[in-house]
């Protein structure tokens, strides 16, 4: 049993893989990394001088489409934290990069720190709802030197589950190759436990730029699993239309499958579903649009049909405060997302177009996914869930609440136990005022207090140290700073 | 023909974004001798000014401005020559120089502020993304005098609004311009910090910001089309 969601018959999913494999062809896309660009140029593609941009055919596509493995593992530190994807199970994971935090104590929107980023990842640690880290704020007091580095080991040592990140230019993999050795004692280990995966978007519209994905790519060829996440915004960077925005996020895509599979045969890619619109009436971008969760669906049905997981961008609002629009607006995105079988749903604890981090926001949202897995789950039908047997022995009018079944089945979970929202009566909520931020501002803190995560070796953790020292001497940073209580 | 009925041809030609029609209406103006001066200060800019009303009371969409700011450039290059020709130099369009600095590649924010910026009746030099300091500064000396519209969309890449801020004093050349910065991660208390003229969060609230910041370039400001947010 599976609740599902589906926008596309088997018809419409060609039409737009066809369109989306005509603009690969007809149109090419604009390569700015030189690497990047030869890979195409081995492999026999053609340059349209006129335009500068490499046009792609068909048969290479398919060629490379059928090299991207249709199960995606990223290994946890911890290993019973593993995560496959392409199972049909709906996973959850933070949001990349917010540069503003809402301060817990202050409630002010302040430049985010490195102590909200490891408060951040102890905390998605220890939510049920949360399945692997993406670092979600810059630590905007970190110096540039050592910032990549210092957010990655922040997620090897603040959670034992999967940290996938961004890289920003190459120079950086030498080192991010040796936190590999540190971790697994040989960065050759990776390729059977990816612990870190690279998230790397093309430009739209269809280009792919320099650093970053010269970058992805050397990884890629060291066993790193790779998001290509266009994004698209309907209007603006693609056509209005859904349609065209989704030719267009697919066709860049697939470029990505080219340009990394020619690199490394057999590599695992998830593909990002970045699409969205431009709002027409402040000309800013929107993630709260209902138009995010029809690209979602779509784009999830046509993963799904090329055998490529999918991303999507699930629990994302434009709402400035966690409160009535960011719970609407994640409600709908995330729901659609998980009723189509989206393979990973981004978006925990962001709000502010993925700009804003708050803690309530984390503890809202993952109360919002733990109840979406519960529908996920679905119910047996089978004689003992039927209970046509107790049925008949209650009979007509009593009730069930005295039933040893009703108990047994209580504790293996047939009805979900909120943790946050509140189900008392009204008298009692009107006489504690209970408000159901503070409530998960003090969630957050009490988990703050009392989780504890699976440590990393203290020799590791030192060499991940002496790492980021070696990096820039001059750097110094506290990688167990939390603000929270401070 | 009456100047006022050209004028209101001018006015519905803007409306409806249509570039042709107002490269025609342009000429048809000169043709029967209007000066070129009136037909966009009485003609093309209130037309467009028109047009960012409505967009900033929200009953139209953005690319409708957009389409009109279109039309209004189309008729301010056949205006152009006639311009120079009827007072000094290039006229006194002033000029905005707009770029995402450098390490960011983020367009479309900045391309939009050039758009309505230079519908609003500035020059646009559009210096694209990731843009060396060297050549804001650059830019500066060639042009003289001009308003700098900086775009940064990354806390990575904020740092090098301060830098080019920095290399414009160190070349003498902060007084001859205003320095406008935004861009989702900016914010006013980071323009106030690193000494920015102006800051604004979205793209009407920027035209204005620059046109407000070009009528201050001119020690007379004179016939300034500006419109106080
Ligand atoms: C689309 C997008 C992209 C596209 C850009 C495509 C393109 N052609 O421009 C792509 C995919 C390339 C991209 C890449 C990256 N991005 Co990006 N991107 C965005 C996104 C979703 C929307 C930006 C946008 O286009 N907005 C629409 C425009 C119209 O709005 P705007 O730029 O803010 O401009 C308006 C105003 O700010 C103002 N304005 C803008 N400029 C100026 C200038 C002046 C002078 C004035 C007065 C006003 C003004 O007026 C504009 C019009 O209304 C934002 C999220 C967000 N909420 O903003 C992230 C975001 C900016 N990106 C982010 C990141 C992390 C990245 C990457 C590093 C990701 C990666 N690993 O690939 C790279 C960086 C590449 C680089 N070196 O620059 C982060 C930044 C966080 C941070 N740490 O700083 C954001 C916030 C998303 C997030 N939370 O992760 N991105």
């Amino acid at each position: 049993m599976k609740p599902t969601l589906s926008l596309l018959d088997r018809e419409q999913i060609q039409q737009i893989q066809q369109a989306a494999l005509d603009l690969l062809k007809n149109v090419g896309v604009k390569i700015a990394s030189e690497p990047a660009e030869a890979l195409l140029r081995e492999a026999g593609q053609e340059f349209d001088a006129s335009s500068g941009a490499m046009r792609i055919s068909q048969d290479l596509v398919e060629q490379c489409l059928a090299t991207v493995p249709s199960q995606v593992l990223l290994a946890g530190r911890d290993e019973s934290r593993d995560v496959m994807l392409g199972t049909g199970k709906v996973h959850t994971c933070l949001d990349g990069q917010g540069m503003y935090t809402l301060d817990p104590d202050s409630g002010q929107r302040r430049p985010s720190e490195l102590a909200d980023l490891v408060a951040a990842t102890r905390l998605s640690d220890a939510l049920e709802g949360v399945d692997y880290l993406w670092p979600n704020v810059v630590p905007t007091d970190v110096p540039q030197t050592v910032r990549t580095y210092v957010e990655s080991a922040v997620g090897f040592i603040h959670t034992s589950r999967h940290v996938q990140h961004e890289i920003k230019e190459i120079g950086e993999v030498p080192l991010l190759l040796e936190m590999f050795d540190i971790l697994l004692g040989d960065r050759r280990r990776h390729a059977e436990r990816p612990i870190f995966s690279v998230t790397c978007c093309p430009v739209s519209p269809l280009q792919h730029e320099d650093d970053m994905t010269t970058a992805s790519l050397e990884l890629a060829r060291n066993d790193v699993p790779v998001v290509v996440m266009p994004m698209p915004l309907a209007g603006a960077t693609a056509p209005v239309t859904l349609a065209g925005t989704l030719a267009m996020l697919l066709a860049e895509f697939l470029s990505g499958v080219a340009l990394y599979q020619l690199a490394r045969p057999g590599l695992p890619m998830i593909l990002g579903i970045g699409g969205t619109i431009l709002d027409m009436r402040t000309g800013l971008y929107s993630a709260g649009a209902p138009e995010l969760s029809l690209l979602n669906i779509a784009m999830t049905e046509i993963g799904r049909h090329i055998g490529v997981p999918v991303m999507a961008q699930g629990l994302v609002t434009d709402a400035k405060a966690p409160g009535t629009q960011a719970a609407y607006e994640k409600a709908i995105n995330a729901t659609s997302a998980f009723m189509a079988g989206s393979d990973v749903i981004n978006g925990v604890g962001l709000i502010d177009s993925s700009q804003l981090l708050s803690f309530e926001q984390m503890i809202i949202d993952d109360e919002m996914t733990n109840m979406l897995h519960r529908v996920e789950r679905g119910f047996e039908i089978d004689p003992e869930h039927l209970m046509l047997d107790l049925i008949a022995e209650v009979g007509h009018g009593g009730h069930y609440l005295g039933q040893r079944r009703t108990l047994a089945h209580m504790k293996k979970g047939e009805h979900f136990q909120p943790k946050l929202s509140f189900r008392g009566a009204y008298q009692v909520w009107q006489d504690s005022g209970y408000d159901e931020v503070a409530a998960a501002r003090e969630r957050a803190s009490k988990l703050l207090k009392e989780h504890e995560v699976l440590p990393l070796a203290s020799e590791e953790e030192k060499a991940l140290e002496e790492l980021i020292a070696r990096a820039d001497p001059e750097a110094r940073v506290d990688l167990h700073a939390s603000c929270f209580g401070r | 023909m009456a100047a006022n009925d050209i004028y209101e041809e001018i006015m519905q030609c803007i409306a409806d974004g249509d570039e042709d029609w107002a490269r025609e209406l342009a000429q048809k103006g000169l043709d029967e001798g209007v000066s070129p001066l009136d037909l966009i200060e009485n003609g093309f800019t209130p037309a467009l000014r028109a047009v960012g009303e409505r967009w900033d009371t929200g009953s139209i969409f953005l690319p409708e401005m957009i389409l009109s700011a279109d039309a209004m450039k189309a008729a301010v290059r056949v205006l152009q020559p006639a311009l120079q020709e009827a007072g000094g130099g290039a006229h006194d369009m002033k000029t905005c120089v707009v770029g995402t600095v450098k390490g960011d590649i983020h367009d479309i924010g900045k391309s939009i502020v050039g758009a309505l910026v230079e519908a609003s009746g500035l020059a646009v030099i559009d210096l694209g993304t990731n843009v060396e300091t060297e050549l804001f500064v650059n830019a500066v000396r060639e042009r003289g005098s001009c308003v700098i519209g900086l775009s940064a969309l990354l806390t990575t890449t904020m740092v090098e609004m301060k830098i080019v801020l920095d290399e414009l004093a160190k070349a003498g050349l902060r007084n001859q311009v205003r320095v406008a910065v935004g861009g989702a991660p900016v914010t006013q208390a980071f323009a106030d910090e690193i000494g920015a003229d102006g800051y604004a969060e979205d793209g009407m609230s920027a035209m204005h910001l620059i046109q407000e910041l070009a009528a201050g370039l001119d020690p007379a400001p004179g016939e300034s089309m500006s419109k106080v947010a």
